[in-house]
Parts: C-alpha cells; structure tokens; sequence
C-alpha cells in the first residue's frame, strides 16, 4: 500500500464526523466545564488544518455518504480543502490574539462558528448547507456584539435581520428545486431548468458572501466589530457563501454568466468605494466585499484565492487593532513601530499580487482559469487593488514601543498571531511557488511592474478629489436598501435570465 | 388540484405581504414580526409541498397495504422545515433580545435614529 492510500484510509467516515461534531462537543462542554479552556479549540483547529491536507497534498478527494439515499453526503476535495485549512489557520490566530485583549470573548461562540464553517464547507446538499449557514449567522451576530459599544447592537441586529430574510429566500429556492427533482442535494440542479429556484438559491449566497448589493451589510459590520473577530468575519465567514456558489457553478455551469457578472459588479463596486473611503476598517471591508467578487469568479482558482484573501485580510484587521486612529487623511503623519508595519506590508503586498507573495500566485492562477474577457478585468481590477492598499503604505516607520503607548495599545492583539499568519502566509507562498513553479518571466515582472506603477498613479491621481468624490456616494447601506436589494437584485436577475433566454 | 394552487397562490401572497412589512415599516419590532410572517409562510409552503403526494400524516402501523401507503404525504419536506422553524424561532428570540437593549436608545424603534448614527 503506497502511503497515499493508507493516508486517504485512515480518514473512515467516523474520524470525519468525529471532527465534524468536536467543535459543537467543546461548546457543549466549555459551557458546563469552563476550566477546559482554550486548548481544545486550538486543537480543533489544527485537526481543520490536517483534515484539509491530503486533499491539498495528494490530489484526493474524500466524499462520504451518510445514512443512505436521502442521507447527508459529505465531500472534501481540492476546493473545500482551501477553505478548511483557511478557517483551521485564521480561528486559530484570532483566538490566540483574543488571549490577552480585554473583554474578548470566551472559547464557545468561536467553537461553535469553526465546526458551523465546517460543515459548511464540507456538505453539499442544500438543506444541511442551510441549518450550516445559520449557525454560522447566529454565531456571528453573537461575536458583533460589544457590551461596551451600545452601536454594535444595532450592527450585529441589522446583520441578523438580513441574513435571515436571505435565508428564508433561500429557502424558499430549496423547496422549489425539491418539487421539480425530488431531491435536495445540490447535484440536482444539474438537470434542472435556469428559473426562480436558482434565483432565489444565489440570492440567499450572495446575501452571506457579502457579494454587490446583497452584500452591503458588510463594511458596517466589518469595521465596528473588534479586530480579532472582523480578522475572522472578512477572512473566513464570508467565504461559507462563495465556496457553495462554486460548487453550483461547477455542477450547473449555466450559472456561471450569472455569478460572474454579480462578481465583477461586486468587486468594482468594492473598489470604487475603498478607494474614496476615509476610514481604515472600512477600507479593508470594502475591499473584502471587492475580493469575494473575485474569488466568484472561477470554481478552479477560487479556493487558493480566497485563502491567499483570508490570510491577507486577517492580518491587516488584526494590525488594524493597534493603531491609534483609524483615519486615512493623516496616516502619512503618524509613525508605526515595526510590529504594526511588518504585517500590514505583508498583508497588503499579498492581496495587491505582489510577485512571489501568495496572493499574486492566487491572481495568475485566476487569469489563466478565465477566458481571456474576464482575465482582462482581473488585470484591471488589480490596479485598483494596488491603489487600494497604495494609501497604507505611506506611513512612516518608528522604533520599536515608541509612540504606541496610547489608549489603544491594551487592544493591539498578541504578537502571537500576528507571527502565526506571517508565518503561514509565507510558508504558503514558497510551498506553493515550489509545487506549481510560476514563471516569473520577464514579460510577466513588467506586466506586474505596470499594474504597481499604474495603481500608484491612480492613488496619487486621486488625492485631490477623493472628499469630493466620498460625499457623491450614494448611502446604500441602510436597513432599508439593505432588504430592498435583495428584491432589486432578484429581480433582475430573473429578468436577466429571461433576456439571455431570448437571445439563446 | 386546483385547491393546491389557490393555497399556493395565498403562501405566496403572505409571503410577499411579510416582505413589504419587512421592506415599508420603519418600526423595527413591526419588521421583525413582518419577518416571522415570511418565515410562518414558508413553513406553509414546504407543508404543502408534502402534501402533493397525499394527506395523511406518513407514519406507518401494522398491516398497511401498499394502497393506503400512497396517499401519504411526502416526510422529507415536513422534517426539514422542523428545523427551520426551530433556528426561525432562535432567530428571533435573539433578535427581540436586542430590541429590547435598543428600546433603550429610542423608545420608539424607529429604523432612521439608528441608521443615522455614524457607525463605530
């Protein structure tokens, strides 16, 4: 037996369900036993990052199905694999930065959120993906919640409240699929004609994925939050949405003109909003919102891209954490000790493509699985995302404990963390630069050359009309245009289908 | 099956009657019950999905033919909307807790008073 085999043997379904259920287990028992503490979910974690790796590392996928035909079936494959050892890497860091910063939470509402995205990742029919979804929803409602913020109240509400009428639509979409196939996994919607089921189905993603207008809910959610869980709501909670809507798309590819026009209208909405923004959480929000325009673009690279955004992200909301005041008008002012800087050149270098960073293997990977339209409106989208982070890299370098003695400096999260993702993030990057071998061709370095030169021109371009251009905003987000979008947004894809149809 | 479609038809009215109460309300305890409206519709609508295979409740007694067994109705969609209505119901427990604390800050729930604070 080669070791592949015995690898891929050992993983019986008992392991995996053990896995699936020990996450719910320690919240169980973490609230009667508090004195387990912290270890069993970092444990937990690190079974998320070894369950991930033989599908990673040797190619295969495991799938299971549990208690026969109408049963749950299970799968873990090159995709999901991403996603979970995303999800093993970043719950691990927020936790270990939670240690030591005051009023975090305790360990049960993020135990039940790593085996909620869990199962997420993992399952692939419509119901069990559901009741994952709103686990994950309640647990984050629960992590927004700041008993010394009275706002993060009425955030966490509002995010509640959408989600959940997304999901009833949702809903709504399942049933309507169960009537026409007599089956709720997501296989059936192979054969199934493009109508309202799988509107309302993509409706209830997208609301999650915090993709276009759907998706508006997340820059207030993102930035109020505290900076280990926004660290852990950009990088990981909002991909449970979009790595369903790549498994839809890789059974039913009819649905791709659909996702890919909602992703780019979602990542050029993000970008233009990140570029006029004046705030730095929102900054990173926005540009969430723009990125998991991207990762929806394309079922083969979108895993790796969202894992090179989640590692990303997290670091840079949790540098975020330490710094004295997040406004962008006088950043260039103030100086950031080495501690702060390292992670936000890192993180941000990586999410703009910086060669030889992850998220620049992530983006080649992405232009070369899409047909050469959307490659081209990845290219263009990456100038912004080098404008984007173009404003974070102007601040200037201080010693060591020099001016970071503020009020904030109890909030700034454990070096902890912050060393694991850096860690993680390049060893990510020479494991994978290794195994696909890019070629950093001469042509390719002048491409990405043009693309950094071109974003910082933009930036600078933009400095002089950026209040102005803030202010022309239309204000999108509140509760009101939130729930409307949903109806707009469902509407018109219907009526995007029923065109497309005429023409076909 | 045209008593199907006419309940059909009122599902689908209520359901679209919760979003408008969702959508128009300002009062922010009104869209929550609005959104329970949605989902008592959808509970209503999976019902009746099941009920297209046939009316009697599917559980099995001794001795039944294969005749009896086939106007029974549908037990997938009825057991996945129990657990729809068990996390809807969560849902909102949560949901009202938090009004409660907002209750605080505006007696009056009013969606615009908290739109309108600057956010952080």
């Amino acid at each position: 037996m080669t070791p592949e085999a015995i690898l891929v043997s050992l993983l019986t379904p008992a392991v995996v369900v053990g896995w699936l259920l020990a996450p719910y287990l320690l919240a169980f028992f973490g609230a009667l036993v508090p004195e387990l503490g912290e270890w069993p979910l970092l444990l937990c974690c690190l079974a998320t990052v070894l369950m991930a790796l033989p599908s990673l590392l040797l190619g295969e996928s495991i799938s299971l199905n549990l208690v026969g035909s109408n049963g749950i079936s299970l799968s873990i494959d090159a995709t999901a694999a991403w996603f979970l050892l995303l999800n093993g890497v970043v719950l691990g860091a927020t936790r270990l930065a939670s240690r030591n910063l005051e009023g975090a939470s305790g360990p049960l509402v993020p135990a039940v959120m790593l085996g909620g995205l869990n199962t997420c990742f993992v399952v692939t029919d419509l119901i069990s993906l559901y009741v994952a979804l709103e686990v994950v929803g309640i647990a984050a409602f629960l992590l927004q919640l700041r008993r010394e913020a009275p706002r993060s109240f009425w955030i966490a509400l509002r995010y509640l409240l959408v989600a959940s009428t997304a999901m009833t639509l949702y809903l709504i979409g399942t049933g309507l699929v169960y009537v026409r196939t007599g089956s709720f996994s997501m296989e059936a919607l192979a054969g199934l004609e493009l109508g309202s089921a799988q509107v309302l189905i993509l409706l209830g993603l997208f609301s999650k994925g915090g993709l276009f207008l759907p998706g508006l809910w997340l820059p207030r959610s993102h930035a109020a939050a505290r900076p280990e869980v926004a660290a852990l709501h950009s990088g990981v909670v909002v991909t449970a949405g979009v790595l369903p809507l790549l498994r839809l798309m890789q059974i039913d590819p009819g649905l791709t003109p659909l996702v890919r026009w909602i992703g780019i209208a979602s990542a050029v909405l993000g970008l233009l909003r990140a570029l006029t923004e004046t705030d730095l959480r929102r900054l990173l929000a926005w540009s969430t919102l723009s990125q998991m325009g991207l990762v929806a673009l394309s079922p083969m690279a979108g895993g790796l891209m969202a894992f090179a955004h989640g590692l990303g992200k997290a670091l840079l909301f949790l540098m975020s954490g330490g710094v004295d005041s997040t406004h962008l008008n006088s950043w260039r002012q103030r100086p950031l000790p080495a501690r702060l800087q390292v992670p936000l050149w890192i993180g941000s270098l990586s999410i703009a493509g910086f060669p030889w960073l992850i998220g620049s293997i992530a983006k080649s990977e992405l232009e070369s699985a899409l047909p050469p339209f959307w490659a081209a409106a990845v290219l263009l989208a990456s100038i912004g995302s080098v404008a984007v982070y173009a404003r974070l890299w102007g601040a200037p370098w201080c010693a060591p404990n020099g001016s970071n003695k503020g009020s904030n400096a109890v909030q700034s999260p454990s070096g902890g963390s912050i060393t694991l993702l850096v860690v993680v993030l390049i060893g990510a990057s020479a494991l994978i630069s290794l195994a696909v071998a890019p070629s950093h061709d001469a042509e390719k370095l002048a491409v990405t050359g043009l693309i950094f030169a071109l974003g910082l021109l933009l930036d600078r371009g933009l400095q002089r009309w950026r209040p102005a251009l803030e202010r022309r905003w239309p204000d999108l987000e509140s509760l009101q245009d939130l729930i409307g979008s949903l109806a707009v947004v469902g509407a018109g894809m219907l009526l995007s289908l029923h065109v497309m149809e005429g023409w076909g | 099956m045209a008593t199907i479609r006419l309940l059909e038809l009122l599902i689908l009215l209520s359901l679209l009657s919760g979003f408008l109460g969702l959508l128009l309300r300002r009062n922010l305890y009104l869209k929550v019950l609005a959104m329970d409206v949605m989902g008592g519709s959808v509970v209503s609508l999976f019902v009746l999905f099941a009920a297209r295979t046939g009316l009697r409740s599917p559980i099995l007694s001794n001795g039944e033919t294969d005749q009896a067994l086939a106007a029974v109705a549908d037990p997938i969609p009825q057991a996945v909307i129990l657990t729809a209505i068990v996390i809807g119901l969560s849902s909102q427990a949560l949901l009202l807790a938090v009004i409660s604390r907002l209750s605080v800050r505006d007696p009056l729930l009013d969606v615009r008073t908290f739109d309108s604070e600057d956010p952080c």
